[in-house]
C-alpha cells in the first residue's frame, strides 16, 4: 500500500485482491466458526462491516490526537465500545442472530481485521478513505463468510438459509435426496469441515493469485498484524500468530 | 525531567478520556435498548408457552417450592386446563444446559415441548431437538403412575413412534445426549406435576 | 467431581481450537515447532487462569450495578493492562520466564481464546471455582491440541504436495483430520461422570 490508490481502488481492494479472509489470511476464528449457515455468515458479516466502518471513521477522524503510545489501548476502546453497542441493537431487534452467533458477537471486538484495518490504515489515512476501506474490507469479509457457509451448508445439511435477519427462504434439497436415500455429508458442518473448507478456498484463492502473479496467501503476515511494532516473536524472526 | 510527567500523563488522560466518552455512548445505547431485549425475552417465553399449550387463553403465574416460577393455564372460560413449566434438568446437553418448556395437562399427559436455546448443541446432530419428528414423541406421554418411573431415553429406534405412551423417547440419530438433556428436563416437569398435586386433578 | 468433568470437557470434547474455534491464528500460526508450541501455550494457560481470576469480581461487580453491558469492553482492557502488567514484571524478575514464555505476551492480550474463555465463564453462570476449572482446562486442551499439532507439523515439512495446496492450504486440511480425531471423544466425558 506504498502507492497512493484512488478511492474506487481502496474499496475494490478489500474485495478480492486483498481480501481479508482469502488473500491476508485474518479473522480465521469467525470464519471457521459461524459459517454453518448462510444465515449466520451474512448476520456476522453485517455486524462485522457496520463495527470496521464505525471504527475505521472514529479512529481516522482522532488519528491525530491520539497518542502513538496508547494507540492500541484506545483503538481496542473505541472497537469495543462499537461491538458492544452492535450487540446491543442485536439482542434487542434480532435475538435469534444473537443465539445463534454466540460469543463470536462480542468477540468481533479481537476480530484482527478491524484492528488490523485500524492499525495499518485508519491511523494513517483520512476519514473518507478510511470508511471506503472499512465498507471494501467488510464486504470482502462477508463474501468469504458467505462463500465458506453456502459450501458447508449445502454439503453437510443440504440446504441453503439464504436469510438476513430473519428475513428470506431456505432453500432445501435435504429431504428429496434423502428420499432417494442420499444423506447430507454432516462432517461439513462439524469442526472439521470448517478447517478443511477453509483450506479449499485458499488452495483456490492461491491458484488464481499465483496464475496472475500474485504473491501466496500465508500466515506471516506481519504487515497487517496490529502487533507488530511490539511483537518481539517477529522480532526473533519467528512466524507471526495474529 | 519536565518531560517525563508530562510523556506518562497525556497518553494516559487521552485514554481515560476515550474510555469516559465511550462509555457515555453506550451507556446512551443501553439506555434506549435495554427495555426492548427485556421484551423480546418475554416475548420468546410467551410464544413457547402457547406452542406447547395451544388451547389456552391465557397463563397465570405461580410459584413452586424451591421459588421457580410455573404457569396455570387456562382456558376462555377461566377453567385450569394444564401447566407449563420451564425446566432445566440435570442431565448436560452437549454444549450445556438444555431448558425445555413442557406443557402438561390436568391428567399429567403432556401437551407438548419446546426445547429452548440449543444453538450450543451440535448443528445437524443435537440441534434437530428442535424439530418436530423428535419433540412429537412427547405429546402424550406422561410419568408411570404404577413404577413412578421417567421417561427413559432409547437408542435405535426401539420405542413405539408419536403418541403412544410406553414411557420411552428414541434418541436423535447421533445425538443421545441432546436427547438425554432435553428428556431429563421433561422428566423435572413431570416431576414439579406431581409435586403441585396434579394428580388430584386426574 | 463436578471440577473434573468441567476440565475434562474442556480439554477433550469442547476442546478450545478444534471444536470451538478459539485461539486460531496462533494455533495456525505458532505451531510450526513444538518448542514454541509449548511456549505459546504456557503462556495462554497463565493468562488465561489470571483473566479469570481478576474477571470474575469485576464482572460481578459490573452486574450488582447494572452495567453488565460495560463487559465486553471492561474485560478486554482488563486483560489488556493485566498482560502488560505481567509482561513488566517477569521481564525485570525473572528473566529465564520471560524468555521462555512472556515473548508471545503480547500476541495473547488481542486474542479471541483468553477473551472468548472470560466470556464463556460469565455465560456458562459459572462459580469462581468452577470458572477456573474451566479456563484451566480451556488452556491445556489449547496446549493439547498445539503440541500434537506442531508434531504433526514436522512430519508435514519437506513433503511434496501438489502446488496450489502447499503451505496453509494443506496445514488446515492436516488441522481438519486431527479435529476429526477429537470428535471421538464426544460423549466420554458424560459416561465417565454420569453427568
Amino acid at each position: 500500500m506504498a502507492e497512493k490508490k484512488t478511492l474506487g481502488q481502496e474499496f475494490t481492494k478489500g474485495l478480492v485482491k486483498e481480501n481479508p479472509v482469502l488473500r491476508l489470511v485474518l479473522g480465521t476464528c469467525p470464519t471457521l466458526a459461524v459459517t454453518t449457515s448462510v444465515e449466520n455468515a451474512i448476520g456476522m458479516g453485517i455486524a462485522a462491516t457496520i463495527v470496521l466502518i464505525c471504527s475505521n471513521v472514529v479512529i481516522s477522524a482522532l488519528r491525530k490526537v491520539i497518542p502513538s503510545k496508547v494507540r492500541i489501548p484506545c483503538f481496542i476502546v473505541i472497537i469495543a465500545a462499537f461491538v458492544t453497542m452492535v450487540q446491543l441493537f442485536v439482542k434487542a431487534f434480532a435475538p435469534a442472530l444473537d443465539a445463534s452467533l454466540g460469543i463470536f458477537l462480542p468477540l468481533i471486538v479481537v476480530n484482527c481485521i478491524i484492528l488490523g484495518r485500524a492499525e495499518a490504515f485508519a491511523s494513517k489515512n483520512s476519514v473518507v478513505a478510511s470508511a471506503v476501506d472499512g465498507v471494501g474490507m467488510g464486504i470482502g469479509f462477508t463474501f468469504a463468510l458467505i462463500l465458506m457457509a453456502a459450501i458447508r451448508e449445502f454439503f453437510g445439511a443440504g440446504s441453503l438459509t439464504l436469510k438476513v435477519l430473519g428475513f428470506g427462504t431456505q432453500v432445501s434439497v435435504a429431504e428429496p435426496l434423502a428420499s432417494i436415500g442420499i444423506e447430507p455429508i454432516l462432517i461439513f458442518i462439524l469442526a472439521p469441515g470448517g478447517f478443511f473448507v477453509f483450506g479449499l478456498l485458499i488452495a483456490l484463492a492461491n491458484k488464481i493469485a499465483e496464475d496472475k502473479g500474485l504473491a501466496r496467501a500465508e500466515l506471516k503476515s506481519c504487515a497487517e498484524c496490529p502487533m507488530a511494532a511490539s511483537c518481539a516473536v517477529k522480532a526473533a524472526g519467528e512466524e507471526c500468530a495474529e | 525531567m519536565k518531560m517525563n510527567p508530562k510523556d506518562i500523563l497525556v497518553p494516559a488522560v487521552s485514554l481515560f478520556v476515550i474510555a469516559l466518552v465511550a462509555t457515555l455512548f453506550l451507556a446512551i445505547v443501553n439506555g434506549v435498548t435495554a427495555d426492548k431485549i427485556a421484551e423480546q425475552a418475554k416475548l420468546a417465553e410467551e410464544n413457547a408457552r402457547k406452542e406447547v399449550m395451544a388451547d389456552a387463553a391465557e397463563f397465570e403465574s405461580a410459584k413452586l417450592s424451591d421459588g421457580a416460577e410455573y404457569f396455570i393455564a387456562k382456558d376462555a372460560s377461566g377453567n385450569t386446563i394444564g401447566y407449563v413449566f420451564n425446566t432445566i434438568g440435570d442431565n448436560k446437553g452437549y454444549g450445556g444446559d438444555v431448558a425445555v418448556t413442557v406443557g402438561i395437562n390436568t391428567e399429567g399427559v403432556i401437551t407438548g415441548i419446546k426445547p429452548g436455546d440449543i444453538s450450543n448443541e451440535t448443528p445437524g446432530l443435537g440441534q434437530n431437538a428442535a424439530k418436530d419428528e423428535f419433540r412429537v414423541q412427547f405429546a402424550g406421554e406422561k410419568a408411570n403412575p404404577d413404577t413412578e418411573e421417567d421417561l427413559a431415553v432409547v437408542k435405535s429406534n426401539q420405542a413405539a413412534a408419536d403418541d403412544t405412551t410406553d414411557g420411552q423417547i428414541n434418541a436423535l440419530t447421533s445425538a443421545t445426549i441432546t436427547s438425554k438433556a432435553v428428556t431429563g428436563s421433561v422428566n423435572k416437569a413431570l416431576n414439579y406435576f406431581d409435586e403441585i398435586g396434579g394428580a388430584d386433578n386426574g | 467431581m463436578k471440577l473434573f468433568a468441567i476440565i475434562l470437557t474442556a480439554i477433550l470434547t469442547q476442546n478450545f481450537i478444534l471444536s470451538k474455534f478459539l485461539g486460531i491464528c496462533p494455533f495456525l500460526g505458532v505451531s510450526k515447532k513444538t518448542n514454541t508450541a509449548v511456549g505459546m501455550s504456557a503462556a495462554v494457560i497463565f493468562v488465561m487462569v489470571l483473566a479469570t481470576v481478576a474477571t470474575y469480581p469485576i464482572n460481578a461487580f459490573l452486574v450488582s450495578k447494572g452495567l453488565g453491558y460495560l463487559q465486553t469492553i471492561v474485560f478486554i482492557l482488563v486483560i489488556a493492562a493485566l498482560v502488560q502488567f505481567v509482561e513488566i514484571v517477569l521481564k525485570k524478575y525473572m528473566p529465564p520466564l520471560y524468555e521462555s514464555l512472556g515473548i508471545f505476551l503480547p500476541l495473547i492480550t488481542t486474542n479471541c481464546a483468553v477473551l472468548g474463555v472470560v466470556t464463556l465463564n460469565i455465560q456458562e453462570s459459572y462459580n469462581f471455582i468452577e470458572s477456573i476449572a474451566n479456563s484451566l482446562g480451556a488452556g491445556l486442551g489449547f496446549m493439547l491440541a498445539m503440541v500434537m499439532f506442531s508434531g504433526v507439523r514436522e512430519r508435514l515439512e519437506g513433503n511434496d504436495f501438489p502446488k496450489m495446496w502447499n503451505g496453509l492450504p494443506i496445514t488446515l486440511v492436516a488441522a481438519a483430520i486431527v479435529a476429526c480425531s477429537f470428535l471421538g471423544f464426544t460423549g466420554v466425558v458424560e459416561n465417565i461422570f454420569g453427568v
